[in-house]
């Protein structure tokens, strides 16, 4: 019963997590893009900071009508937001928030992260060509080769951090850094390889062609709208936190820090991450689908396999 | 709709070709035009421009109007960079009516000719950012429009579309306080806004990799398609009509025309900014030599041009506005056409953009830096 | 996207009383200037600059075909005949004499027997020279379509301006290589609306403005 009772804790504990997250993200990223480009953003639901503008957004997308686009594959259609938004609350398993806090800390964990995330690709295909329309389905056939292609250096820029610490487990890993210092400054390689694939996984600018505003209107997600949208919205504001919530525990020694508690290191380093992430996101131009493929099998997955050999090399000579 | 043209819905060739529609609506292209592309998975294989979604005949509406009429009605077209237009206009039926313009409406015409290329280049450069992908550039972009915006607002009383110009001279005067807030202006653009621009867009390594080499015109096809302004300077002509056919009195101010190398999107884009800071150069000129006096010159309320033709030429920030006016003698013209640039620019996109990628395509669309208003007219 | 006939007699009286009102309108008008003979009762127009005079002449010398045109301000322009057209473009464009490689402008204009079009030419290489060129096609034609050859081939920037002209005018470019509507759509069968005797066909409705 006990196991029962702490499995349904867990489950409610990281859907609202995840809400309030999504929540506190969107709000963000608006006011982070206004003041980046010298205007205030929401003013005005909540105060003079607009702190509820993401609940009367949340509030007009359910007002919204619900239908199915005409000639779309209808159960495709309708799966898709759910497949992408599974995979982003999954992750949340393994994320080692305090010092023994972890909901179930994995021996594979690493492994069961880069595992699970890789469903995102699906959510996105269904959605692509589930909605019966050129543009998605060329937004989705950009979105899949551009997350394929950068799943492998993501994964493999982590690797050295697995080399250093002996462990797939997140928990070990972050331990190991409490002794060993932060693993960034030995693996910045690793470290920037990891950011910079993320963004793309992310499909944030500068890697957001699957949605290019200019060029395709919305890419794969252009036929939702309403709640369905907001899955879509929900699950990237997860991914992105939850990508910077492991960048945290690989690189940034997780929830280790002096006098406050684990946990609140462990969510202030992710959400400064988060803001980078934000930051590059509005002041970066696009870049175009052959150079981002040249990006990611040209550039980094050779510097991410360097990375490893170098690390396998100096752990050897030591 | 029927006959040739372009099949517009599904899969053609051998079933690998798809055929998709830009526009009439869409967040990027500049304006109403719609753009019938057919795709081989990311390359361009085909592109045909449709356009007239803007079309609102001006030069039939205009042979029924009298002169004084058409000069604001004109702001329409080129809606960017309004004053260009009313320049065109009134430059043509100066010249068959024989009005003498005082001096110092000369020099105020050229004084807000280049204050509007300052602007429209301004937006250009925000629009072509966020044709790229860059949201915040046109933010920044609008900040100094909306600074430019009063200042117009404070000396011809609109934003945009002004009717400022009128046959003879000007509306009205400028005051010492504005042509010192005029300069003040200029101040900030040069020290402050210029190098925020070039910093957060043009020396940016994805920015370079998007334009350089992109959307490549040949001087030869530029001159046979009859480009003109910024997209023909960017590939090495150095023409300017400012230059080469002088009006108002630009023969007695210095300035240079900033030319491209290579023809691409990069050159036609830094072309303009650097004509940013020409037209600065410039308005400080004419502040420096502004003469006195009355800026419109007596005309009688009837204003009937001799009988005749006249062919007048503006460089407005898009390239050269023509006036083609034919004249009978009667206080309305027999025919006025007009020359667009950006009419003349549309015919380039198929051999700018056929077989490079589709988000070459918008960039090469955006930086022609056309508008839909003289295109359509 | 075609245009309906009006159906509904009130609707086709309106267009009747358009027609009417046009046609009462240009009685009060001196009429088009007819070329020549209109340039010879008008005042004389300013002479041309010294080079650009005598750039007109060394055309009109090396060009027979060309005939001195009145009335046009600024810039030496000459007329010829439609048959002639393209040998003579061609030879202002490719002759390194002239080298009028630059077509800024190709305006259609409807007169009353014939319509129009004007070509205005200028040289990169040489700033300071310009030409109008102007051809004519009598509207009288045994298929009741006026025709001209296209000069597409002598400067590719001519198309989408023939075009228009076709497009508003009803005048074909023979030799075009896309002749189609460009400003309207593409199905209009309402006439040319910037021809002189065009009134628009389409469904009208009264329209009543009440003065508050």
């Amino acid at each position: 019963m006990n196991i029962l009772l702490a499995a349904i804790l867990k489950v409610v504990g990281v859907y609202a997590f995840v809400g309030a997250n999504a929540f506190v993200l969107i709000w963000l990223e608006r006011k982070v893009s206004a003041y980046i480009q010298r205007r205030y953003g929401p003013l005005r639901v909540g105060g003079p900071a607009g702190i509820f503008q993401s609940a009367a957004d949340i509030l007009k997308l359910l007002a919204k009508e619900d239908f199915v686009p005409g000639g779309a594959d209808r159960w495709l259609w309708v799966l898709a937001p759910v497949v992408s938004v599974l995979p982003a609350v999954l992750v949340y398993l393994v994320l080692p928030v305090g010092r023994t806090f972890t909901l179930q800390n994995l021996n594979i964990g690493l492994l069961f992260f880069a595992s699970v995330t890789s469903f995102t690709l699906l959510g996105i295909f269904m959605a692509g060509w589930g909605s019966n329309n050129k543009y998605s389905l060329l937004g989705a056939m950009r979105a899949g080769a551009q997350l394929f292609s950068y799943e492998i250096p993501l994964i493999l820029s982590t690797i050295g951090v697995v080399l250093l610490s002996g462990s797939l487990q997140l928990q070990t890993i972050v331990s190991a850094q409490t002794q060993h210092g932060w693993f960034v400054f030995e693996q910045i390689i690793g470290f920037i390889v990891f950011f910079v694939a993320s963004l793309a996984e992310l499909n944030r600018t500068p890697f957001d062609l699957s949605e290019g505003e200019s060029e395709l209107v919305a890419g794969y997600f252009t036929e939702y709208s309403g709640m369905r949208w907001a899955m879509f919205a929900i699950a990237e504001y997860s991914n992105l936190f939850t990508t910077s919530a492991l960048a945290v525990a690989l690189f940034f020694g997780g929830w280790h820090g002096p006098w406050l508690p684990g946990w609140v290191w462990f969510l202030l380093k992710s959400y400064i991450l988060v803001f980078v992430g934000m930051w590059i996101r509005w002041t970066l131009p696009r870049v175009r689908i052959d150079q981002l493929m040249d990006l990611g099998w040209k550039f980094l997955f050779p510097l991410s396999v360097a990375n490893i050999l170098g690390t396998a090399f100096v752990l050897m000579v030591r | 709709m029927a006959e040739q043209a372009v099949v517009v819905a599904g899969p053609d060739g051998d079933g690998q070709l798809m055929t998709i529609n830009m526009g009439p609506q869409h967040p990027s292209t500049h304006g109403v035009l719609r753009l019938i592309v057919t795709l081989d998975g990311e390359v361009v294989v085909r592109v045909v421009p449709d356009i007239g979604y803007l079309h609102r005949n001006f030069e039939k509406i205009v042979e029924g109007w009298a002169y004084p009429g058409i000069v604001p009605f004109s702001d329409r077209n080129d809606y960017l960079a309004a004053i260009a237009n009313e320049v065109a206009v009134c430059l043509a039926v100066e010249k068959l009516t024989d009005i003498e313009v005082p001096p110092r409406a000369v020099y105020l015409r050229v004084l807000f000719s280049e204050l509007q290329r300052i602007l429209s280049h301004i937006l250009f450069y925000g629009t072509f950012g966020m044709d790229l992908g860059a949201f915040s550039p046109f933010m920044y972009a609008f900040r100094e429009r909306e600074l430019g915006y009063t200042l117009m607002e404070k000396a011809t009383g609109a934003r945009m579309l002004y009717a400022y110009n009128r046959l003879g001279g000007l509306r009205n005067d400028v005051s010492e306080p504005w042509l010192r807030e005029l300069e003040g202006y200029l101040d900030y653009l040069e020290r402050q806004a210029w190098p925020e621009y070039m910093g957060l867009l043009i020396d940016n390594q994805i920015y370079r990799e998007r334009t350089i080499g992109v959307g490549k015109l040949t001087p030869e096809q530029a001159i046979a398609w009859g480009a003109s302004g910024p997209v023909l300077r960017a590939t090495g002509v150095p023409w300017d009509v400012r230059k080469s056919a002088p009006y108002l009195c630009y023969d007695r101010l210095e300035f240079d025309v900033p030319v491209g190398k290579n023809g691409d999107t990069y050159d036609s884009a830094m072309v303009r900014m650097l004509e940013i800071k020409q037209s600065a150069r410039l308005i400080r000129q004419v502040l420096r030599l502004l003469p006195d006096g009355p800026v419109l010159a007596k005309v009688r309320p009837t204003v009937k041009p001799r009988a005749g033709e006249y062919y007048s030429r503006v460089e407005s920030p898009r390239g050269e506005v023509g006036v083609y006016l034919v004249s009978d003698g009667s206080s309305r013209p027999y025919r006025l056409k007009w020359r667009a640039p950006s009419f003349c620019h549309l015919q380039l996109v198929p051999a700018m953009s056929e077989g490079w990628k589709l988000a070459d395509l918008v960039a090469a669309v955006g930086s022609l830096d056309v508008i839909m208003g003289e295109v359509d007219r | 996207m075609s245009d309906e006939r009006p159906s509904d007699p009130r609707s086709a009286a309106l267009v009747a009383a358009r027609a009417a009102a046009l046609a009462a309108a240009r009685k009060g008008r001196p009429g088009p200037p007819a070329g020549r003979a209109a340039a010879a009762e008008a005042p004389p127009p300013e002479a041309l600059p010294p080079d650009l005079a005598a750039f007109g002449q060394r055309v009109a010398a090396r060009l027979p075909d060309l005939k001195t045109d009145g009335g046009t301000v600024g810039l030496p322009a000459f007329r010829v005949r439609r048959e002639r057209l393209l040998e003579a473009c061609a030879l202002l464009c490719g002759d390194p004499e002239f080298r009028m490689d630059y077509l800024t402008c190709l305006s259609g204009v409807d007169y009353p027997e014939r319509i129009e079009v004007v070509y205005h030419l200028f040289s990169i290489p040489h700033p300071g020279r310009g030409l109008v060129l102007k051809t004519a096609a009598p509207k009288a034609e045994p298929d009741g379509r006026p025709w001209v050859p296209s000069v597409t081939a002598v400067w590719a920037g001519a198309n989408w301006h023939e075009r228009e002209v076709f497009d508003l005018l009803g005048l074909e470019f023979r030799g075009h290589p896309d002749l189609r509507r460009i400003l309207l759509p593409e199905g209009f069968d309402g006439g040319f609306p910037l021809r002189k005797d065009f009134v628009d066909q389409r469904e009208q409705r009264e329209r009543k403005v009440r003065a508050r």
